[in-house]
């Protein structure tokens, strides 16, 4: 489990539940896509079109684009900058 | 929506600009790409042990939160959320995703910050592979270990305290090594330099040296640097600092698997022994260099300063650009602390308000001057300097705006950069071969490279590569290699947000 405890209890802890390639995954209120899935173990993001390599969340503040996935049929988000929100579907866009 | 100063960067440096702008009367608005206003600061969480007892915690998300709750009193508006992908002369600014898509304002103060420098290492793609910032994102921020067992990768001030940050959290790294020798890492390669450059850290700085572990700061470091050749390893919090160990390949299929280590003399030659360890997650630290590909769309020059950390716009006391109506604050001028950028938040904001009109002569002068001396108080009671010689690149710039001084560049040489096939461009997915290729056949611009092999013409539009390519350049002895022209888009956007 990679969620550590909260030692500033400024999270306020609610659990909202978010859906990656049709996975349900518990998330924390107020975090972004990309640390959900890393909490929930999952890394790969998305494969290159190019080559087929897996990629996931690198720069984890929006310059790099490489954590990006289709977001409610939205493509091409950023997932380190998207917050959660429940009920929210991400999807894997081979890029 | 029309305001009178748009700012762009909602960390230290922008909040305070737009804080000093609001309370002359003008209005304001701060753009940022992040959904929370804070820039960097978000991430830190470190103790100050100089501080009196009681004031030693160093709190980011704090003071982040004191400077948006500055601004909203004083009347301005925080835009979080917004991608500005252009930026047009007169001003206008276009945003994605809105509902606004664009704005106008009278005056613009560029306030992006830094990224991270890029240190290509074979398997750099993989999944669980990241940069040091983000490790203390996933950290300080969101509560999420890195992985399981983190490598850190690169030794200097900064990866060495989020490796501290990260330990203080419960995260297990299995050790810190160098980047692999060579073109890419530089000096950060070389243990004799490394070790140089955190001596000199650890004795400008004794609070960050008691932050890193006084049992290897101080004066052991030195002792060190005298006898590098028969010290292989230092401890701090218990993680093996492996002076003379670089990282060569990160390997594994779907994800981070293991790292394979290799020894290194001290003037950053391999040796023939190698070693793998488990690891699923490796962090690369490779140093920060000023963002500025909106400062160069809005159509500012630059200037290539390695002692304020690459390549920064050429601006005034003022920290106006070339281009009237543009000014600029925070690191984007130059990789230093969060204090040292909110003051020269207050000296870009008073720029805009004497360009505006609103302060007059007598007392903009005053105003400026007063804000001039806290940049430099903050500069100089800094828990510590991100880049040694910080004053000196300022002058050069200085001397620049005034004309007095021809532009230069540092050639460096690093002769070898790494195998063939590893990926230098990660949006296009383009080798080291291909980029070779390119020089080969005549390349002597990043334009030249671009066109022929796609490289900086992905996603990340060249913020991540470019830097990387100049390296290269540098490596063969084209010093001159001319920047590419970072268009519009600045970030991708949807046709249906244009």
């Amino acid at each position: 489990m990679l969620r550590l405890p909260d030692r500033s209890a400024r999270s306020g802890g609610s659990t909202v539940h978010i859906r990656f390639n049709g996975r349900e995954l518990e998330a924390r209120a107020g975090e972004p896509i990309a640390a959900t899935l890393l909490a929930n173990g999952i890394r790969t993001i998305r494969h290159q079109l190019r080559g087929g390599e897996p990629r996931g969340l690198y720069c984890a503040i929006g310059h790099c684009f490489d954590c990006i996935a289709t977001v409610n049929g939205v493509p091409g988000l950023r997932t380190c900058l998207t917050p959660v929100a429940d009920g929210m579907e991400v999807t894997s866009a081979d890029s | 929506m029309k305001f009178d100063v748009a700012i762009v960067g909602a960390g230290p440096a922008g909040l305070t600009a737009a804080t000093c702008v609001a309370r002359s009367g003008l209005s304001v608005v701060v753009l940022d790409e992040y959904y929370r206003p804070g820039g960097r600061l978000l991430g830190q969480i470190y103790e100050d042990r100089r501080k009196p007892a009681g004031q030693r915690e160093w709190n980011g998300q704090a003071f982040a939160a004191a400077l948006e709750a500055q601004l909203r009193e004083a009347g301005g508006r925080i835009l979080p959320g917004q991608t500005v992908w252009d930026i047009e002369a007169g001003w206008t600014l276009h945003l994605a995703p809105g509902p606004d898509r664009e704005l106008t304002a009278r005056a613009v103060i560029i306030a992006t910050g830094a990224m991270e420098r890029a240190v290509p290492v074979p398997g750099w793609t993989l999944p669980g592979v990241m940069t040091i910032g983000a490790a203390q994102v996933l950290t300080n921020v969101h509560n999420i270990a890195p992985g399981e067992r983190v490598l850190v990768v690169g030794m200097d001030a900064l990866s060495l305290s989020i490796t501290g940050e990260m330990i203080a959290a419960g995260v297990e790294v299995v050790g810190v090594v160098l980047p692999p020798p060579g073109a890419f890492a530089g000096d950060l390669g070389v243990p004799k330099e490394v070790i140089g450059e955190l001596s000199r850290a650890a004795a400008l700085a004794p609070n960050l040296a008691l932050r890193l572990g006084g049992h290897v700061f101080g004066g052991a470091l030195r002792g060190v640097a005298a006898h590098l050749a028969r010290v292989e390893v230092l401890r701090a919090w218990g993680v093996p600092l492996r002076l003379r160990t670089s990282v060569i390949e990160i390997i594994g299929r779907e994800r981070v698997e293991a790292a394979v280590l290799c020894r290194v003399d001290a003037s950053g030659r391999l040796g023939d022994k190698s070693d793998t360890v488990s690891v699923d997650a490796v962090c690369i630290s490779g140093g920060l260099s000023p963002l500025s590909d909106l400062v160069r769309i809005a159509g500012a020059p630059v200037v290539e300063v390695p002692q304020l950390g690459g390549i920064v716009p050429v601006h005034g006391p003022r920290l106006e650009t070339r281009v009237p109506g543009l000014f600029l604050a925070g690191n984007v001028i130059g990789v230093e602390g969060a204090a040292v950028a909110a003051a020269q938040g207050s000296v870009a904001a008073i720029g805009a308000m004497r360009y505006l009109g609103v302060i007059q002569n007598d007392e903009a002068e005053r105003a400026l001057a007063e804000a001039q001396n806290d940049v430099v108080r903050a500069r100089r009671s800094q828990a510590f300097q991100f880049l040694p010689k910080v004053e000196e690149g300022h002058r050069y710039v200085d001397a620049i705006w005034r004309d007095e001084r021809p532009l230069r560049s540092t050639p460096i040489s690093f002769g070898l950069v790494g195998p063939p096939a590893l990926t230098v461009c990660r949006c296009e997915g383009v080798s080291l071969a291909e980029v070779l290729g390119a020089f080969d056949d005549g390349a002597t611009a990043v334009a030249g490279v671009k066109k022929r092999t796609r490289a900086c013409m992905g996603r990340c539009q060249g913020r991540v590569c470019e830097d990387v390519l100049l390296r290269l350049a540098l490596s063969r002895g084209q010093p001159n290699l001319l920047r590419h022209r970072p268009r519009v888009p600045a970030r991708p956007v949807r046709m249906s947000e244009f």
